[in-house]
């Protein structure tokens, strides 16, 4: 391309869902299945953080981009949640090691706070999420 | 090989050696009502012209230094760019040249380059 496209990237052109597993235990023990509570439905950006492979091992740290209203709602993704996206027809799929919210944007200017919910003003948050089946 | 694609905006991109914003093709291709042309053959000698003189314009109202642009998306990256013009006056003769021979209407537009001297009765 001989021209200069601004809008060629998308900034989230993706979509996943954080969710937890959750098990009545009010039920019989013979009737307690895992269920699939999802947290939250969102477009998102995907990118691999870093990856790592040994013998009989492979494992992969995704940055989840997600784009956030602070005015209006509190970010509702905490550590330890699952998470399932596509790219393009790619599944990634893991566990949520880290939230970190961002005033400016969610890409460059987040806080490695560790903490599960930030309650502070910020315009998008990265969901750290690690993957093993790689 | 295989038949060449015709693309407006980019064969338009190819009729300067600057590198304009898709913004820029698309604003000049709608002004000059080429938008639709799905063929060169489609294309008179005058709307060619003229599109080279209205990119020239843009190029020669444009900064000296056009500043570079990148897009990144993890590991891949890519950038035009920066651009110099390093004599205006060239284009400016070349597009005031096209202007002139089609007797378009931009030629009043054009901002005047000859050197002015003002007498004080005039301000």
């Amino acid at each position: 391309m001989a021209y200069i496209d601004r809008d060629e990237l998308q900034d989230f052109p993706f979509t996943g869902k954080f969710y937890k597993s959750e098990i009545d235990k009010t039920k019989p023990l013979t009737e307690q299945v895992e269920t699939e509570v999802t947290i939250a439905e969102v477009v998102c950006d995907i990118q691999e953080e870093s990856n790592f492979r040994a013998t009989a091992t492979a494992k992969a740290v995704y940055g989840v981009y997600v784009p956030f209203d602070s005015d209006t709602t509190e970010i509702p993704v905490q550590r330890g949640h699952m998470f399932k996206g596509y790219q393009y027809g790619l599944l990634v799929s893991g566990k949520v090691i880290g939230v970190f919210p961002s005033q400016l944007g969610p890409f460059d200017n987040y806080t490695e706070r560790g903490s599960d919910v930030v309650p502070h003003r910020c315009r998008g948050y990265l969901a750290r999420v690690e993957a093993t089946d790689v | 090989m295989a038949a060449i694609e015709f693309d407006i905006l980019q064969y338009m991109s190819g009729l300067t050696g600057f590198t304009f914003d898709k913004a820029v093709l698309t604003r000049i291709a709608l002004e000059r009502g080429v938008d639709q042309v799905t063929a060169y053959a489609q294309l008179t000698k005058r709307q060619r012209d003229l599109i080279t003189a209205d990119l020239l314009l843009t190029a020669y109202l444009s900064p000296t230094v056009w500043a570079s642009f990148d897009q990144a998306h993890g590991s891949f990256k890519k950038g035009v760019g920066s651009q110099t013009m390093y004599n205006k006056e060239e284009i400016y003769n070349y597009l005031y040249n096209i202007y002139s021979q089609y007797e378009d209407e931009k030629l009043e537009e054009l901002p005047d380059n000859s050197a002015h001297v003002f007498f004080r009765n005039d301000i």
